[in-house]
């Protein structure tokens, strides 16, 4: 909630700053390479992913540098699953595909044997993260909003009181996933309905009146997040996104929690699911 | 208001040992001449008149509410009046007894033949105990090409050596490497919490309303206090005490219109100045349809009373309400000041004056999407000041001139009240409690002349910060700004108190009359300071007091100047390097939620600040040429443990080289151009090192903090003022001003960005912002 009202802040006060842009060539120093893991395990029983990459240079055109031949695990204390390097795609490490997370467990994920820079001498790394469970939603609402010319989803369900939670949406359309990258994920905090029926808070903005049409089928995933990646997903979103003098502090590398110096993260989190076919098209009121 | 009491008794008491005092200089056979100086066209009260007794080569200047007092050995003495701008006065008198003399100076220049002819003591920035002060003359301003035609006394302000803009258009400042709430801006005394107007590209002072500005970079009065690196203090016109006079400007994105006149008689006069801007008219013909409906603009509206109930009270009234208002289908935003001053001026005996102010002072500001949805929210945020003051002038002697005082202040802020509106509101609430305290400072200092080269200024000021408890739990942070407990606290309750003695000292050696070295020390305390991430700064910014985990940030600041005059007075130069050692300054940690955050004070990291520099300015006024130029070497830095790993990093303000050479030529008495250049290094910024890819999106990867630096920064605006022959005997006088911002259409970077190409997601590049290209405009000026 709080981004969204400093978004607000910030669209309803640029609207008028007729800023132009253009490319500007600046030099920028190497820094040293670092390593780059992005782990998720959750409640689903398919594949988990664990990437481990190393940083670049800032210009040039390439894709993420993938680090091959390290050792990745997850454990959550009673089970270790190992992770095997997908042959098609290197720096990809992947588990067996009937593996899921149980709620209330911490996971460890491990990663050893990474030459880092490309020099024999050997790095690993951990880091865990606690698999929280979510309140099951009610149910979804998907209305068409005339005014902001797109479609909205609303969510219904109960906030747990004693807690402070935080939420991932994830949305699939016809059963593909539209929250396919960093910058369309959708989170939030519990700041405004802590221990309530979240009572249609807006979750989801699908643009143009065609983004949906009768018949779809509107799934979304309820997704129990811990603060840390909470709090890892703003400041990762902030960070892609550009800076301005009014709003934005010094740029900063997202906090991470895998150890040794590393950049990125682990998470575990639970997903539950609430569907909805669009029969007619309903107005928003 | 228990808490105004005690130092009310203080004052009190002093007041009665000082009345007698001033009655036992009357039996050492000494008179005294006092009174009021005034401009003759219309009656204003005139601020800092020289008044100097030519056989004692001796002399005071008019306090800030034009009085004066001169004691003195019955005898015969001439007493010149000065002040720039306005014709010299010389008074021949024989004093025998207590006199009242009130003195109304005329403008040096006939308005039609508006050559600027300095008539002011020549040499007194020579000879003056003061340093690192700049007053800046509203004329002048009114000369200086500005953006959007927009004359603005803050944009002058960042013109002057040791001052710096903190981003393009901005009203917000930098005084020798200070943050931007390191200045404490007053307006008639009542504080000025955001003094910007659409994002800061205007200020709130309308230049109509304004009498007279000073800015104290350094070797503050200890009269003032609470902020680390400055003093602006703005003050209001009184009005018209002689006629009934009509001034405004009809300009490119605003008009302005200001009434003053005696009411009554000439003992009353009232002032009042209104500005609004009308960009939001020429909305509806913008080609994009969304912005049609949205509302856009802001305010001001100044407005004075004074009274004069005879020779020895005055009543002063005045207050400015401003606001800026945004609105659009989803959402809406507003932000105003509001300030309201009552001052009682009372000459108690010839030589003790008295001013006791009362103030309140409120900003606040609103946010929230349009009204009758259900998922509507508001939220509002707002602080409040109410204050009371007391400053005594004791005028003891021609060689000592004693000022003692004192002023509380009831901070009470409020962070953030957001809710859900309407009947099937959705949101709930989420309110941060009000944040309560008690501020208070009191102070004594004395000016004094030793012999005719020396003269030194020495005062004491005594600051006092009370936390109040709130009915709430106010947080206990460790040293890793974690919460370890929270303690109830009872409103009213004062649970953690701080106080400082901030020393100040000032001397003048005036080795002759063309040349004066001058030094001073203060130290300055600082115990409320604005929650802001930006260098520009928003409206949405909020300010919070020094509390048991934040302690108040201390200045200990070293000056020394060399001051000299060339060409008979029509150069003034001067140089002054400065040292600053600051304590306890606050930044913040990375990624900093400062917003609707009840436990904002883990996110503030604190540590230590360094800044020094170089100060060079020279004024000209030679013919029909007038101007300065100035330039700055200033360095500052900052060292904070969790911030850019412990190592000292450039602060925002650190942009070395800094020059501004403003010009105002007169070619005929009709017509005149105004240019002014400026030119500084780019500001430091944090540029990326390398990059990795998360779920798809490239992020940049930092290493250290402000590594890099924007490309410098130069500018050139100019400025045509053409003034109509006036008509015959006609009050009418008119004037166009045409001004050209960014004459050389420079795209000054207003920021940086490292972008992902959209159509080559593994392609990245940098991009700059800027906002203006060459920008004209016209402005009507008329008075009558």
């Amino acid at each position: 909630m709080k981004t969204k009202i400093l978004s607000i802040a910030i669209l309803s006060v640029l609207f008028f700053l007729s800023g132009c842009t253009e490319r500007i060539d600046i030099e920028l120093d190497s820094s040293y390479a670092r390593c780059v893991i992005y782990g998720e395990i959750t409640t689903d029983t398919t594949q988990h992913k664990v990437t481990v990459r190393r940083t670049g240079d800032y210009y040039g055109e390439y894709a993420p540098i993938g680090i091959s031949g390290a050792n990745v695990s997850i454990s959550d204390g009673d089970n270790v699953f190992e992770l095997s390097e997908d042959p098609e795609n290197p720096g990809v490490y992947l588990t067996q595909d009937d593996v899921y997370g149980i709620p209330g467990r911490i996971y460890t994920l491990n990663v050893s044997n990474v030459d880092l820079l490309d020099d024999g001498i050997m790095q690993s790394y951990e880091a865990t993260s606690e698999l929280r469970q979510v309140a099951e939603p009610d149910s979804i609402d998907v209305l068409y909003r005339r005014e902001w010319e797109g479609w909205i989803i609303q969510a219904y369900a109960t906030d747990p009181a004693e807690t402070e939670d935080f939420y991932m949406f994830h949305t699939y359309i016809n059963g593909v996933l539209q929250s396919d990258s960093l910058m369309n994920i959708n989170i939030q905090d519990d700041l405004f309905f802590n221990g309530n029926q979240t009572n249609g808070a807006l979750i989801e903005y699908i643009p143009g009146e065609d983004g949906l049409a009768v018949n779809d089928t509107v799934t979304i995933g309820f997704c129990g997040i811990t603060q840390d990646y909470y709090v890892y997903l703003i400041e990762t979103q902030v960070s892609a996104r550009p800076s301005n003098p009014l709003f934005s502090g010094a740029p900063a590398n997202p906090k991470s929690n895998i150890s040794n110096n590393a950049i990125g993260f682990f998470t575990a989190y639970s997903i539950e699911r609430a569907t909805k076919i669009v029969k007619q098209v309903e107005y928003y009121q | 208001m228990k808490h105004f009491v005690w130092p009310l008794i203080v004052m009190l008491v002093l007041f009665q040992q000082l009345v007698l005092a001033s009655n036992d200089s009357d039996i050492s056979n000494k008179v005294t001449v006092n009174g009021y100086v005034k401009d003759a066209s219309n009656g204003e009260e005139l601020i800092g008149v020289t008044i100097l007794v030519a056989e004692k080569s001796r002399g005071t200047a008019t306090n800030v509410y034009g009085f004066y007092s001169v004691s003195l050995e019955p005898g015969h003495y001439t007493l010149i009046y000065s002040f720039v701008g306005y014709k010299s006065i010389e008074k021949k008198l024989e004093l025998n007894e207590n006199l009242t003399i009130d003195v109304e100076l005329q403008e040096e220049s006939v308005l039609l033949n508006e050559v600027v002819v300095t008539s002011r003591k020549p040499n007194e920035n020579i000879t003056r105990n003061e340093m690192s002060v700049a007053r800046l003359d509203i004329k002048s301003i009114q000369r200086i090409p500005a953006l959007m035609g927009e004359v603005d006394v803050i944009k002058a302000i960042q013109l002057l050596p040791g001052v710096q803009s903190t981003a393009e258009g901005t009203s917000g400042f930098s005084v020798r490497g200070g943050a931007v709430d390191h200045n404490l801006i007053l307006l008639d005394e009542a504080t000025v919490y955001n003094a910007s107007h659409l994002m800061g590209f205007f200020s709130v002072f309308n230049n109509d309303a304004i009498k007279d500005v000073k800015l104290y970079k350094g070797d503050i009065p200890a009269s003032s206090g609470g902020r680390l690196a400055s003093l602006l203090d703005v003050r209001m016109k009184d009005g018209n005490s002689k006629n009934f006079s009509l001034t405004g400007g009809i300009g490119t994105i605003s008009s302005r219109l200001t009434m003053e006149g005696p009411l009554v008689s000439e003992n009353t006069t009232f002032m009042v100045s209104g500005r609004r801007t009308y960009a939001d008219v020429f909305l509806p013909l913008a080609p994009n349809e969304d912005i049609r409906d949205n509302t856009l603009f802001f305010y001001d509206l100044n407005v004075k009373l004074s009274h004069r109930i005879n020779d020895k009270h005055r009543l002063f009234l005045s207050g400015y309400y401003g606001r800026d208002i945004f609105g659009s289908s989803f959402a809406r935003f507003g932000f105003g000041n509001q300030t309201t001053t009552l001052r009682w001026n009372y000459i108690i005996t010839p030589k003790l004056f008295l001013n006791t102010t009362a103030i309140y002072s409120n900003y606040n500001y609103y946010l929230g999407t349009a009204d009758g949805e259900p998922t509507s929210f508001r939220w509002n945020s707002f602080m409040n000041d109410y204050s009371l003051k007391f400053d005594f002038t004791y005028f003891l002697n021609t060689n000592n001139t004693f000022k003692f005082g004192g002023q509380s202040i009831y901070h009470e802020i409020s962070p953030a009240k957001a809710k859900g509106v309407g009947e099937e509101a959705l949101l709930g609430e989420f309110i941060l409690p009000e944040n309560l305290s008690f501020e208070h400072g009191f102070y004594v200092m004395n000016e004094q002349t030793v012999n005719d080269n020396l003269s030194l200024k020495y005062g004491l000021r005594l600051s006092v910060l009370q936390n109040a408890g709130n009915n709430h739990e106010q947080y206990i942070f460790d040293e890793n700004y974690e919460v370890v407990e929270s303690v109830y606290r009872k409103k009213g309750e004062i649970f953690n108190t701080y106080s400082n003695l901030e020393p100040r000292f000032g001397i003048n050696y005036t080795i002759n009359e063309k040349n004066s070295v001058k030094s001073s020390y203060s130290r300055t305390v600082q115990y409320i300071q604005q929650a802001t991430n930006g260098a520009a700064g928003t409206p949405l910014d909020i300010w919070f007091t020094a509390s048991p985990n934040i302690k108040p940030q201390v200045s200990d600041q070293f000056a020394v100047g060399y001051f000299r005059n060339f060409l008979n007075n029509a150069l003034e130069s001067s140089v002054e390097f400065y040292y600053k050692d600051m304590q306890n300054v606050v930044d913040f940690k990375d990624f900093a939620n400062l917003l609707m955050n009840d436990k904002l004070e883990g996110e503030l990291r604190i540590g230590t600040a360094e800044s020094y520099g170089m100060e060079f300015l020279t004024n000209f006024n030679y013919k029909n040429l007038n101007g300065w130029v100035s330039y700055t070497f200033s360095r500052v830095f900052r060292t904070i443990d969790e911030i850019n790993g412990g190592e000292p990093y450039s602060a925002i303000s650190d942009k070395p080289h800094d020059i501004a050479i403003v010009a105002n030529y007169e070619v005929t008495p009709q017509f005149s151009v105004s240019a002014n250049w400026i030119y500084s290094t780019g500001i430091p910024a944090t540029f990326p090192t390398g990059r990795y890819e998360i779920l798809g999106t490239i992020i940049p990867l930092y290493s250290s903090r402000n590594n890099y630096r924007f490309p410098d920064y130069h500018r050139l605006d100019v400025a045509l003022i053409y003034k109509p022959k006036r008509n015959g005997s006609r009050k009418w006088q008119s004037e166009w001003n045409l001004s050209i911002y960014n004459a050389y259409n420079r795209k000054n970077a207003w920021a940086i960005n490292f972008v992902q190409d959209e159509n080559n997601p593994s392609q990245t590049y940098a991009e700059k912002t800027y906002l203006f290209s060459i920008l004209p405009s016209l402005t009507y000026n008329f008075k009558f």
